[in-house]
């Protein structure tokens, strides 16, 4: 089906459509749809001994290509911002399977944006996937997608789906039956406009989690504007367009939203990239959004509505010489051992990606230059990205895919490489050689989620492309010893959204925040890893948001537990 | 009659032949000559010609149009150093940074003189700490060669440098050193400011930045550090004053809604 539509695409632009310019020669455009697939050079069969990731995506028979319509050649803005990918376990067998957004296509006269079919693919173990897209009910193409966000919106245990698209996006329940409904319209949610990306949490403390949507531009093809980049037809940046307000939906707990983003206060932005978490440690969820070319905004939690929106107060609005950044992807995490949540964001070139630490009282200080990840990040555009500990030392590394916008940019590549920091007791060093194949070779990364696909205790990576087969990493180095946890609530949210889980691990405090949205357009494993010094019994202890402390003691290592809120000794 | 009897038409034809040779090689030189000494009047020509161009295309400030004549001027005079610097320069002009390393680097490489050449070296330092690149710029420093004379430069890039690779605490000492020569220096000062607040020495980061900010109050980026220091001082009130003279010089610099303002070099060139 898919196939079909870009074909037909093709030959209506043959005929009718915005057309090539005559000096862009890009392989993309002179290939039938499709054709440009993940790199063949000789970096790609190159593994070394010490490589952290493997590329295992050719034997888990997923071949799944987010497509942005590039082939229609109308050079719209909406071809820069690509796809995300969730790692759910749908039909909660115990493992993550994976869900991928599809895009769309842009063509005809005049030019028309329509929707491709997302991909779900089941994880049937040992890495090895099976396409149930049609079966699961994803064989209808929506609108135009970008990102995808995963909550259990109606608590009914098993995880729904909300995909974020130019058009009308989509709220999917799953009907616990390996199937999915779209109940967008009984739900009451509008979500009309450019929704990019998409965080859940409990705003006013009911236990039904709420729904933030970051919004990016008021675009549409009739508003496009033509843009040369070096003399050749080009996407326009974002400031050639306005910005517009985000979305907050308050869940009524019966299966419907009311709209409330005005008693919220939202303000005008260019969002993208949105993350939920108790960022200043009050016991309320707050939304970090990173916009694109101008300040990043902060809302922190009140007991009534309006958020206070606190960015530039609290130092996380701009770069540390106080200039908006071009902001994609999101994350946070404590990078520097001090039991606060720290923020990071991947920006846009010639910026450095954003490091901001907390203080724990709601403020924060630039810390890229002082953690060694100034300048890394100056000729990439960073997307997708992570915060996590990959190599099981129980410091937060960092991943980030690269990729630019323009299709012809002055001073880097449209394919650039994906980054890999290792965190050494809060000190960065840039291992990305060391990262695998995948780093090795060129991409146009866009969406990227982390978690454990096969469930051996180590970080895995997914990584959507532009036009090109996402990719399937596995880490090689899982840990020898690790716990892992699963908080569900029971007065909170059931996926207990705003939580931090620690323990106590090498002398050391361990904090991981249970936080929704995160990465750029994408979905991790909501499970909490961590890795352990031996296989000694552990006591993790839960502050559910808002709602008190648990220890829930004596946990044998090497094992998923789940955590329920209540059933823990309360401190 | 001999062999050598010059009646002999043989022995004449043969003389005829000889000197009709020599004849034409000495036309074919001469025709080389000509042309050769007519091209390098053309080309010193062309080379007057061009500079005259690049002269009149920076009177204008049209720099896409100087870089075009230079860079046509190197296809006629491609070792002439003065000319890839010169190139170099117009590039760094144009936010051209990769390019201007090039250029910067065929400078050294075609031979400059000993000043320029420092200067080239620091120029290439200074784009490769803009460009993020450390190690080049790192090695760039460390390129055997004469010690740099503008020791002064050096130490305030040595301290960029080492701020960049995160190490704050080494970069104090560099810029202290290049302080002594250069005396209060109002962008030195602020820069030992921020290196200050990267090291959590928040009292003395206020007073250097304090200096920067009275000596070029239109400089937001000093009242926005201050802000910083303050807040981190605990001292709200003064925290909120300058962050106010930021937000007033950040809206005038971008306009009123700083969410909209260009600040990418690369942005969106309308048709």
């Amino acid at each position: 089906m898919r196939i079909a539509a870009l074909t037909f695409t093709l030959v209506v632009n043959c005929v009718c459509g915005c057309g090539k310019h005559p000096g862009d020669t890009s392989p993309e455009l002179l290939s039938p749809a499709g054709a440009l697939t993940k790199d063949t050079d000789e970096l790609a069969n190159d593994v070394r001994q010490n490589d952290w990731f493997e590329d295992v995506t050719e034997k888990s028979g997923i071949n799944f290509q987010y497509r942005n319509g590039r082939e229609g050649a109308c050079h719209f803005i909406l071809e820069s911002l690509g796809g995300g990918v969730a790692m759910v376990d749908y039909d909660r067998d115990g493992d993550l399977d994976l869900f991928f957004t599809g895009g769309g296509v842009i063509g005809g006269s005049p030019p028309a944006v329509t929707g491709l079919p997302s991909g779900l693919f089941r994880n049937d173990g040992n890495l090895r996937f099976v396409d149930v897209s049609e079966e699961a009910g994803f064989q209808h193409a929506g609108d135009y997608s970008h990102g995808v966000s995963v909550v259990d919106f109606d608590q009914d245990g098993f995880p729904d789906l909300f995909v974020c698209c130019y058009g009308q996006s989509r709220l999917y329940r799953n009907t616990r039956d390996e199937r999915f409904q779209d109940v967008t319209g009984q739900a009451g949610l509008s979500a009309r406009g450019w929704n990019t990306a998409a965080a859940w949490g409990d705003i006013d403390a009911d236990g039904w989690p709420d729904l933030y949507v970051a919004r990016y531009l008021d675009w549409s093809p009739e508003k496009d504007r033509p843009c040369l980049k070096n003399g050749i037809r080009d996407l326009c940046g974002p400031r050639s367009y306005g910005g517009v307000i985000d979305c907050l939906y308050r869940n009524q707990g019966n299966g419907t939203f009311e709209d409330i983003s005005q008693q919220a206060g939202l303000i005008p932005g260019n969002g993208l990239g949105v993350v939920a978490a108790d960022l200043n440690n009050d016991g309320r969820i707050d939304f970090y959004t990173a916009n694109d070319e101008s300040n990043n905004h902060l809302y922190l939690g009140n007991p009534e509505l309006p958020l206070t929106e606190a960015a530039l107060i609290s130092g996380v609005a701009t770069n540390e010489y106080g200039m908006p950044d071009g902001s994609m992807g999101v994350d946070v995490g404590d990078v520097n051992g001090d039991g606060n949540p720290d923020l990071w964001t991947t920006n846009f070139e010639r910026e450095d990606n954003g490091l901001y630490c907390s203080d724990g009282n709601g403020l924060f200080r630039s810390a890229t230059l002082t953690s060694g990840l100034a300048g890394h990040s100056r000729l990439q555009v960073g997307f997708g990205t992570a915060l996590a500990d990959f190599d099981g030392d129980g410091w937060l590394d960092i991943f980030v895919t690269n990729g630019h916008v323009f299709y012809h940019g002055r001073e880097s590549a449209y394919r650039q490489q994906a980054q890999l920091f290792r965190n050494d007791a809060g000190r960065f060093e840039n291992v990305s050689a060391a990262g695998g194949t995948y780093f090795r070779s060129d991409h146009v990364g866009r969406g990227a989620a982390i978690g454990d696909l096969d469930n051996d205790g180590a970080l895995d990576l997914v990584v959507v492309h532009q036009n090109e087969s996402v990719s399937i990493l596995r880490n090689r180095t899982p840990p020898k010893h690790f716990v892992r946890v699963r908080l569900q609530g029971t007065q909170s949210d059931r996926d207990a959204i705003g939580a931090v889980a620690s323990i106590r691990s090498s002398g050391r405090t361990l904090m991981r925040w249970v936080r929704s949205g995160a990465g750029y357009f994408s979905h991790s494993d909501q499970r909490i890893l961590f890795a352990v010094d031996d296989d000694a019994p552990v006591d993790v202890t839960v502050d559910w948001l808002g709602r008190g402390r648990e220890v829930f003691g004596n946990l044998k290592v090497g094992e998923t537990h789940e955590l329920v809120e209540g059933r823990g000794k309360s401190e | 009659m001999t062999a050598t009897d010059s009646s002999n038409p043989k022995t004449t034809n043969a003389r005829l032949r000889v000197l009709w040779t020599l004849v034409g090689v000495l036309v074919i030189g001469a025709i080389a000559t000509v042309y050769e000494w007519t091209s390098r009047s053309r080309t010193a020509a062309q080379v007057v010609e061009l500079e005259s161009l690049v002269a009149l295309h920076r009177e204008r400030h049209d720099g896409p149009a100087a870089i075009e004549a230079i860079n046509e001027l190197l296809i006629l005079r491609p070792k002439a150093s003065r000319w890839w610097y010169q190139l170099a320069v117009e590039y760094e002009r144009a936010d051209q940074q990769t390019s201007a390393t090039t250029a910067y680097r065929r400078a050294l490489q075609h031979g400059l003189p000993t000043t320029a050449a420092e200067d080239a070296r620091l120029r290439l330092v200074e784009l490769f700490i803009l460009m993020g690149d450390a190690a080049a710029a790192r090695s760039e420093l460390e390129k055997p060669g004469p010690m740099f004379r503008q020791t002064a430069r050096l130490n305030v890039q040595l301290a960029r440098l080492l701020r960049m690779e995160g190490k704050p605490a080494e970069a104090l000492p560099m810029l202290e050193a290049a302080l002594v020569e250069l005396g209060p220096m109002p962008q030195a000062i602020g820069l030992r400011g921020m290196l200050h607040l990267d090291l959590g020495q928040y009292e003395l980061a206020a007073a250097d930045l304090e200096f920067l900010s009275q000596a070029q109050p239109n400089d937001e980026v000093a009242h926005f550090k201050l802000a910083e220091a303050y807040r981190h001082l605990g001292q709200p009130d003064r925290a909120r004053l300058h962050r106010e003279q930021y937000v007033r010089l950040h809206e005038q610099n971008y306009g009123s809604d700083a969410s909209s303002q260009p600040l990418d070099a690369t942005s969106a060139q309308a048709q």
